[in-house]
């Protein structure tokens, strides 16, 4: 390996720190016009009226777009869409605007002007008689027979207000009965808010629509081809005529864009089609905030049994996660919850889970990195820290007395693959200090007390086979011997077509230096599913090996007749073509004279690529102000079996990126609904992300036990970082005060509170 | 729209005149500008008063530190002058919004926007300012309570009114300040509450104390019965804590969904009074 | 409308604007300077920081005409003859930049911080960034970044 393991400056570092790169936000089109939405100020409500005529009379208004005048066929905005696998159904309840909207932001008519102010005017003057509905917020509320319907039509017709499911998942024996055989039990319930992507590049889209009817979207999506799909099939054009890029950066996904960007594109492309112009939607803040998935908050309790040694014998585990108004991934990640979150980092023979994603009048929750892994772990891990006190052992070790073994048989379909967890833990532990800081809750006094948690877990590398997920990609030589990649996956931030550069070189065996990939463009290459679910690198480099080998094959059958060398006898490394390991040949002298010849190396791949598991543990210091209830994240250590770190500090990038989250997710961010007006948090000023001047220390550690199924044994690593930091901020502050919360997140006024209870305030 | 770069003092409150309430003043504009993409203010002219020479300086004058309108809340905070004499001033003014924000922003646009917490007015609020106001009725003077009229509502009409200058009387010996934050963020938020303490002790005994806190009503509300309490009392831990308990009588904070419920900000008001406090001890005894 | 009066990136540019529109928009949408981003758009994230005067500020709240006669320095501007800024390939080198849209903003405050204090402690590089969100990096690496490049600018480079 030449490349793979090399920290090499990311290949569309220029273009970003230049200010040159392009995303969609700054893409300016010959006759372009701009979108703004009407969106509902109300929960839930019936609009009995609705009057275009001085919205259309107004000068330099283009188009005007309500469902009375466009498809109100139904689909679901987010990939599932397309890649549920069969015999499951997708999901599907949502049209381009509504009549009757069911929470507050929802799109209920779009305009299409000369300038953004006067589209915005236009907006204005629509005017709609609305009739308000009853609704609900709160998914226990949700499901009781009684509460409103948010969702008639295509809610699940056995379970009120439940979305696709209730998902159950068991394995092994019935926990019921095994709880009974267990030495000890224990049972922790924990409320967990929504919090959002926050990506940086709000939702846009420029769609162009030609009378001839081809449609062109330049986006924010984070998985083209899906989003292609879900645009054809919505806006009846067929599927060869829809061509979905991305500008070519985009500003950050966290899982907000599997799918459509909120709806920027398929409202641009209404437009659009209505006025025959490129139109530019751009949500702003406050819509990016209020209007685009969130992840699911929501309630969930686990009970925990184990025998005295230690040995986990059971887990029952119960979500009811807020969906909000429609589905998106709604069902997909109350499964993952169940099967990345509560399953999966340990051996439990007897598992059960049983997840319910509830409807309400609430912005729909959707995918964010993590995918339901982050509030399974939440609730799980401090199961285990209880376990731990129950039976007077150190956390860590009943952690690695159970943790998933490479023999394990679980709950998934595919092996665990390679099993760093208890190296994890035991690094995370020494990077916090944990033997000498841990479990002195009883010693600690005064004011500002200090204490240390840990979590370990897992996710998955890949969506298959839970969804249809596959790659294609396309290779080929150019001329010069320099090596051209084409692949429809986007570059959200990662470094993913940097990594996935070098993984080509040293497959292919040419030098990374002038290798090119062409990425977030579906005219780029066929099908790919995009970036999510942990997946980019690890499948994209396992397709890439296949069709690595058929290069390689293409290139040597070429060359060995005619250097009169048996191809069986070929070797390539960095451009070289070598025979018992001496050179015989270039390839960009072999490549310059095929194309004389009319010939050019080039081949393609489509695979599903297998999956595993990535396993990881994070230990978290915290200080906690017993006066004000102020929890400050001191350290965060993230220890990540990443298999093969391919770009080190790529790597890194994301563990510290995931990490940052989720410290965010345990002590500050929060979407808080209030009632009549929605969600409070409308912009960066009310959303308590963390900014650079209250960062913890965040100390990265790469494991890397090589997996099995991975090329060149590469792991998953995208979304981990986020997945275990709540749960071991939450442990950190029990061991500093000797109070275990049951609600994140920490907030100071939650944390007096529970201190006051306590009676340690 | 106009916009008028003014280049004195005179010119601005010409523009004003002229305008007849239809100009307004801009300082730093980081609020203002919010305000005005969200169609809340709606001026035909902007007099921007930042490039006038007679608001942007700090000096001391005659036992008065003075700080013209046009200085940015940076300049304030990184002021020698300011930093030797009200150091607490200086970390008040460099706590607000983000580097950015203090870069453009003016401690009297703190003042001016009224909302009850901001952290440069709050800092400035127990240090007995004095406001100097010009229009075309002439000067007048306004002490800190003066200069709010309601819930995020100045008296400052700034159609018709500028702000000249701030003049703070020097510190004398026996004297300290303090400011104390709590925050959720560093940056890019409000305080969930803030305070500030000015006190003067004389023989170990506290002559008088300057407690001011928010947002538990309009502007920085002053403490008057922890005030009270104190005076002729030395700062003992206990005598601090029993003044953070009485603050609670001046205070009426509401609950917001971000910031902290009513209940958590009468709960924390006590402590924050009383670290203020021990933070003007602290100087005190060095 | 009115004319304005003004110095970009080292070039005195005069020009018709509409008085009511920000400067961020300007440089954006009448001079096709994209680098600036615009984030949020009421100054709480810090994606259209600029230089002007020498202080970074967040341009999508400064109004056009306060440009009148300043000298603005945007992220088009930071490199020299296509030669990179030290920050600049700091922020590649250390991983610094991930999906980059925040990028720009980020490096103009870092470069105001350098440009007036080439030797800034831990703190002082925490408060230049304080006000420019990123979402992806954790901000380790930009503070890395920022670091390493003052080292170099201190060499002299």
């Amino acid at each position: 390996m030449k490349y793979v393991g090399q920290s090499i400056p990311r290949n569309d570092g220029f273009d970003k720190v230049t200010g040159r790169g392009l995303f969609t936000f700054d893409v300016t089109l010959p006759r372009m016009v701009y979108g703004k939405v009407l969106r509902s100020p109300y929960a839930h409500a019936k609009v009995l009226s609705i009057d275009t005529s001085a919205a259309e009379a107004l000068p330099g208004v283009r188009a005007v777009c309500t469902f009375k005048n466009t498809s109100n066929k139904v689909w679901n905005g987010a990939a599932p869409m397309f890649i549920t696998p069969l015999p499951h159904k997708p999901v599907l309840d949502q049209t381009i605007f509504t009549d009757e909207p069911k929470y507050i932001g929802d799109e209920v008519a779009a305009v299409a002007a000369d300038t953004e102010a006067i589209a915005e005017q236009a907006v204005k003057l629509i005017k709609v008689e609305w009739q308000e509905l009853p609704a609900v917020y709160d998914p226990l509320e949700a499901v009781k027979p009684e509460s409103p319907e948010v969702q008639p039509k295509f809610a699940n017709p056995d379970f009120h207000n439940i979305c696709g499911g209730p998902i159950v998942l068991e394995f092994g024996g019935d926990p019921t009965s095994a709880f009974d055989q267990c030495d000890a039990v224990v049972e922790y319930d924990v409320t967990l808010p929504r919090v959002k992507q926050a990506q940086m590049e709000p939702h846009g889209a420029v769609a162009t629509y030609s009378p001839d009817g081809r449609l062109e979207v330049i986006c924010t999506t984070q998985s083209l081809y899906p989003t292609k799909m879900i645009l054809a099939e919505a806006l009846d054009i067929p599927v060869s005529k829809v061509t979905v890029k991305n500008a070519p950066y985009v500003g950050g996904g966290f899982g907000v864009r599997i799918g459509l960007s909120g709806k920027a594109e398929i409202l641009a492309a209404a437009l659009s089609m209505q006025c025959f112009r490129p139109v530019k939607l751009i949500y702003t803040r406050e819509e990016d905030f209020t209007c685009s998935d969130s992840r699911h908050g929501g309630y969930l309790k686990c009970k925990l049994g184990a025998k005295a040694d230690g040995t986990f014998v059971a887990i029952d585990t119960q979500a009811w996660l807020n969906t909000g108004a429609y589905a998106t991934f709604g069902t997909d990640l109350v499964g993952v919850c169940g099967a990345c979150g509560t399953a999966g980092a340990y051996a439990i023979p007897n598992f059960r889970y049983t997840g319910w994603p509830v409807y309400t009048n609430q912005m729909t929750a959707g995918a964010m990195r993590g995918f339901g892994t982050p509030q399974g772990n939440a609730v799980v891990e401090p199961a285990i820290e209880l376990m731990a006190e129950k039976l007077g052992m150190d956390p860590i070790e009943l952690r690695k007395k159970n943790s998933t073994r490479e023999d394990t048989k679980n709950w998934f379909p595919f092996p665990p693959g390679s099993c760093g967890t208890n190296e994890c833990l035991d690094k995370a532990a020494a990077a916090i200090g944990w033997y000498d800081k841990h479990g002195k809750a009883g010693e600690r006094t005064g004011r500002i007390r200090r204490g240390v948690g840990i979590s370990a877990g897992t996710h998955v590398s890949n969506a298959a086979p839970f969804c249809v997920d596959y790659n294609t990609v396309i290779l080929r030589i150019e001329r010069d011997g320099t090596l051209f990649v084409n692949s429809s996956i986007p570059e959200i931030g990662p470094g993913s077509t940097t990594a996935c550069l070098q993984v080509a070189a040293d497959l292919i065996g040419v030098p990374y230096k002038d290798a090119v990939m062409k990425f977030g463009d579906t005219d780029a290459a066929p099908f790919d599913i995009g970036s999510h679910a942990t997946r980019t690198l690890y499948t994209v480099s396992y397709v890439m090996a296949d069709a690595g080998k058929k290069l390689r094959k293409d290139i040597f059958d070429w060359v060995g007749p005619k250097l009169g060398i048996d191809p069986e006898n070929l070797d390539m490394t960095d451009g070289i073509i070598t025979c018992d390991g001496k050179q015989v040949a270039t390839l960009a002298d072999m490549a310059s004279q095929a194309h004389l010849e009319g010939k050019q190396f080039l081949a393609s791949s489509c695979q599903v690529p297998p999956n595993c598991l990535p396993f990881y543990a994070q230990a978290a210091e915290v200080e906690v102000d017993m006066e004000t209830g102020m929890v400050k994240v001191i350290k965060v250590a993230a220890a990540h079996d990443v298999g093969k770190a391919v770009n080190p500090p790529l790597c890194r990038g994301q563990i510290e990126g995931g990490v940052l989250q989720g410290v965010g997710y345990a002590v500050r961010e929060e979407m808080t609904y209030v009632e009549g007006k929605g969600f409070y948090n409308k912009g960066f000023h009310s959303y308590m992300l963390p900014t650079a001047d209250d960062r913890p220390e965040i100390e990265s550690i790469l494991v890397e036990n090589p997996d099995p199924s991975g090329v060149f044994g590469i792991i998953g690593i995208g979304e981990c970082g986020v997945n275990p930091t709540l749960a071991a901020i939450g442990n950190a502050v029990a061991d500093a005060t000797g109070v275990r919360f049951h609600e994140f997140p920490l907030t100071p006024s939650r944390v007096l509170a529970g201190l006051k209870a306590a009676g340690k305030a | 729209m106009e916009y008028v770069n003014a280049s004195s003092v005179q010119q601005v409150l010409d523009t004003l005149a002229q305008a007849d309430g239809g100009a307004v003043v801009l300082a730093g504009g980081t609020d203002l500008m919010v305000d005005f993409k969200a169609g809340k203010v709606q001026p035909q002219v902007w007099v921007d008063v930042t490039r006038v020479p007679e608001l942007c300086g700090i000096t001391v004058e005659d036992g008065k530190l003075v700080i013209g309108a046009a200085v940015t809340l940076t300049t304030i905070a990184r002021s020698p002058l300011v930093r030797q004499y009200f150091p607490s001033l200086a970390q008040g003014c460099g706590t607000v919004g983000s580097l950015q924000i203090r870069n453009s922003a003016t401690l009297v646009g703190n003042v001016v926007s009224a909302q009850p917490a901001g952290d440069g007015a709050m800092s400035l609020a127990p240090l007995a300012p004095t406001f100097t106001v010009l229009s075309a009725q002439g000067a007048r003077q306004l002490s800190m309570g003066e200069m709010y009229a309601g819930f995020a509502r100045s008296t400052i009409d700034h159609s018709r009114e500028l702000v000249t200058k701030i003049s703070i009387p020097l510190p004398q010996p026996g004297e300290a300040a303090s400011f104390v934050r709590l925050e959720l963020r560093k940056s890019l938020s409000l305080p969930m509450l803030n305070c500030a303490a000015m006190v003067h002790v004389e023989d170990g005994l506290v002559t008088w104390a300057r407690i001011t806190m928010a947002p538990v009503g309009v502007g920085p509300v002053r403490a008057q019965a922890a005030e009270a309490f104190l005076a002729g009392k030395p700062l003992t831990d206990e005598n601090m804590a029993q003044a953070g308990q009485l603050a609670l009588e001046n205070a009426n904070p509401r609950s917001n969904p971000l910031r902290g419920s009513r209940e958590y900000r009468l709960d924390t008001l006590p402590v924050i009074i009383r670290r203020a406090l021990e933070a003007c001890r602290d100087q005190l005894a060095h | 409308m009115a004319v304005l009066h003004t110095t970009i990136n080292g070039e005195a540019i005069t020009a018709e604007v509409d008085p009511s529109i920000s400067l961020a928009q300007f440089l954006r949408d009448n001079l096709y300077l994209t680098g600036t981003k615009i984030g949020c758009g009421k100054g709480e994230c810090g994606a259209c920081t600029i230089i002007m005067d020498g202080k970074s500020v967040t341009s999508c709240i400064i109004p056009v005409m306060r440009a009148e006669g300043a000298v603005i320095q945007t992220i088009e501007g930071v490199a020299k003859n296509g030669k990179l800024h030290p920050l600049q390939e700091e922020f590649i080198n250390q991983g610094a930049v991930q999906c980059g849209f925040c990028t720009p903003g980020m490096i103009m405050s870092a470069k105001a911080l350098l440009d007036e204090n080439p030797e800034p402690k831990k703190e002082e590089i925490r408060e230049a960034l304080g006000g420019n969100i990123c979402r992806c990096t954790g901000y380790v690496n930009i503070e890395r970044a920022v670091e390493a490049a003052a080292q170099r600018i201190q060499k002299g480079e």
